[in-house]
């Protein structure tokens, strides 16, 4: 018996495959159990969110309407990732050949003989045995060795790490208001003499304090936009095409949109250098999936909404009148607190597309940090406009959602908003 | 295949896992075709093998708990022996049912030549050969599955079906010869036709 000979079937046979039969997913769908709701959950969640945002906003209200005679700093801020749709599409193959059936030749192998009855015959007296020793089988136990067998593959690092130079225009900015720094310079020092520190603990030693001291809200307000590039993968799909062979390719595909964040933040300073910066967070993740078959196009888009808390570290590097540099890092825990996927099936054969709707329960926290440096220009002493480059890195999760926090964990962000000053002077 | 394939594997497990219907059927589209070859080569009627790939899917889907992703093709290979072990329960179900007198067919065609020699299969279509196989007698195709595709050892698929060990390989041996018997024969058409 020839060994290698099976080998070679077997190795030939691998990829091979065969229409599944017609309505074949209708039926599985329809005998699968019903998944189990967590929409009390979700409930709790998105009433939780809600009151959060609502607590802030009349906190907000609140602190602004109180303080206004006095000097003081609000921030409102619009937020952007940019880090654009980062597209990965991989193409992955099975293989499916077209031959000639040639019937007939089937057809006479099946017709007995004599001696087939005969060899038939004794053959059933051969396989007579006990039935009860089936129930003893273990399929299973093998099945598990076999898995065993399997190695586990290393995951190679994917090398994404492409990023959009913002710096050119931010140099361009810095430039334009060189001028008015200069200018700036010389009217903080005429404000420093004239300033009342707030946090006057703090500012021992220093005998004045400067604008932005103390009570900063951050109001960061929305975002839209191009997506400053996009990333495509292919995978090489490998054209093994044999003499008689035609292929079948199955691609899937997971694009995901640059994540729109919105929130409130509130800096509290600590010294006159550093401070601590927390809030609430919304952000909007879209992701497109695809899945190509021979029978089917499926293209489902998710979009899940989160709510996280995030938590800085503030450190000034300057801090002028007119003009603030300054760094911060911290972490950020985010839960989902809605999601919904909407699912087109095209049937190729069929011709007919199939939507759906789905409202999706996402489990587990996304932890994530981040750094980013900062950059304020004062308007006047109640607003100013700034931008936040930076780079936040998203740890893996229990979480059950593939999202971009998921496949690209590394990320830049550009935050960019409007911040209002209490307690300036 | 590239690492966005397996980690896009391993996170429609994952959303399967929790119940995503969309992941199941994004797993469906993917390897339904292959499973429908493989359930096809142990149970050839069209409604058999329907049956037989509907129950292992929900079978799938429904113990995916139990399976730990273990890199690109562990997804494929824990389906495929879902899929197998299905189709040998309906085998083992059809063979006590119908009673043991007629159950197996462990026919026996005329095999003139046992000692045909093993054809060269690359050029030969792989349809061809799934439909070859998909003719054969319960018995033989069982047994050349098992050895040929299933890796087992005449030990385990004696134990699996109930049947000695000799029997077994005598099955087996049937099988090849007539497996390449048919497709010499086929060569040999194609040849003609040249």
């Amino acid at each position: 018996m020839n060994e290698d000979w099976f080998g070679k079937l077997r190795d030939k046979m691998e990829d091979y495959g065969k229409s599944a039969p017609e309505g074949l997913w209708d039926a599985i769908e329809a005998s699968l159990p019903k998944k189990k709701q967590a929409a009390s959950l979700s409930w709790v969640w998105r009433s939780v969110a809600i009151a959060a945002v609502l607590a802030i906003g009349v906190f907000t209200t609140v602190r602004i309407s109180h303080r206004y005679n006095a000097p003081a700093t609000i921030v409102a801020q619009a937020d952007k990732d940019t880090e654009g749709d980062s597209k990965a599409t991989v193409k992955k193959e099975t293989a499916e050949d077209v031959g000639v059936v040639e019937g007939t030749q089937v057809k006479k192998l099946l017709s007995p003989s004599e001696k087939y009855r005969h060899e038939m015959r004794k053959m059933k007296e051969e396989t007579n045995i006990p039935h009860n020793l089936l129930s003893s089988l273990n399929v299973e136990d093998t099945a598990t060795e076999r898995m065993k067998d399997l190695s586990e593959q290393k995951l190679d690092n994917l090398d994404n790490t492409e990023s959009e130079n913002e710096e050119k225009a931010e140099e361009a900015e810095i430039r334009r208001t060189e001028e008015f720094l200069r200018q700036a310079e010389a009217e903080d020092k005429a404000m420093k003499k004239a300033a009342h520190p707030i946090s006057v603990g703090l500012s021992i030693g220093s005998g004045s304090t400067e604008s932005n001291s103390s009570g900063v809200f951050n109001t960061m307000m929305f975002d839209a936009g191009q997506s400053p590039y996009s990333r495509q993968m292919d995978g090489i799909a490998t054209r093994a095409v044999t003499n008689d062979v035609a292929r079948e390719n199955i691609y899937d595909g997971a694009s995901h949109k640059r994540p729109v964040r919105m929130g409130i933040m509130v800096n509290y300073p600590l010294s006159k250098v550093f401070g601590i910066e927390s809030g609430v967070n919304y952000s909007t993740l879209s992701s497109t999936f695809t899945t190509t078959s021979s029978r089917t196009e499926t293209e489902d888009s998710q979009k899940l909404h989160y709510i996280g808390i995030p938590v800085n570290l503030t450190a000034n590097i300057l801090n002028t009148r007119y003009f603030r540099i300054y760094a911060k890092a911290g972490g950020m825990g985010e839960k989902c607190v809605s999601g919904r996927v909407t699912t087109s099936v095209y049937d190729k054969e069929a011709g007919n597309v199939r939507t759906s709707k789905k409202d999706l329960d996402v489990d587990g926290l996304e932890w994530s940090i981040n750094a980013a440096g900062g950059l304020q220009f004062n308007i006047n002493d109640f607003v100013g406009i700034y931008a936040e480059p930076g780079v936040s890195y998203h740890f893996n999760s229990n979480s059950n959602a593939n999202t971009i926090y998921t496949d690209q964990q590394f990320d830049f962000a550009f935050n960019f908003g409007i911040r209002f000053s209490l307690n300036t002077h | 295949m590239t690492l966005l394939t397996k980690e896009n594997e391993r996170s429609l497990v994952e959303r399967a896992k929790s119940g995503d219907r969309i992941a199941m059927r994004q797993i469906y589209d993917c390897y339904s075709n292959y499973l429908a070859a493989t359930c096809s080569r142990f149970l050839p009627d069209k409604a058999e093998m329907k049956d037989v790939l509907q129950d292992s899917f929900i079978k799938i889907f429904s113990s995916l708990d139990k399976f730990a992703y273990r890199g690109e093709g562990s997804l494929k290979a824990w389906m495929r022996q879902v899929a197998v072990n299905e189709s040998l329960k309906v085998l083992r179900r059809k063979r006590s049912k119908v009673g043991s007198a007629i159950s197996y067919t462990w026919d026996q065609p005329d095999i003139e030549d046992e000692s045909e020699t093993e054809p060269d299969i690359g050029n030969v279509p792989k349809e061809v050969i799934q439909n070859m196989i998909e003719a054969l007698p319960d018995g033989y195709r069982t047994v050349i599955n098992l050895y040929a595709f299933e890796q087992k050892s005449h030990k385990e698929i004696a134990s699996l079906l109930g049947i000695t060990e000799s029997t077994s390989a005598s099955q087996l041996h049937r099988a090849r010869a007539i497996l390449a018997k048919e497709i010499n024969e086929y060569k040999r058409k194609q040849g003609d036709a040249l």
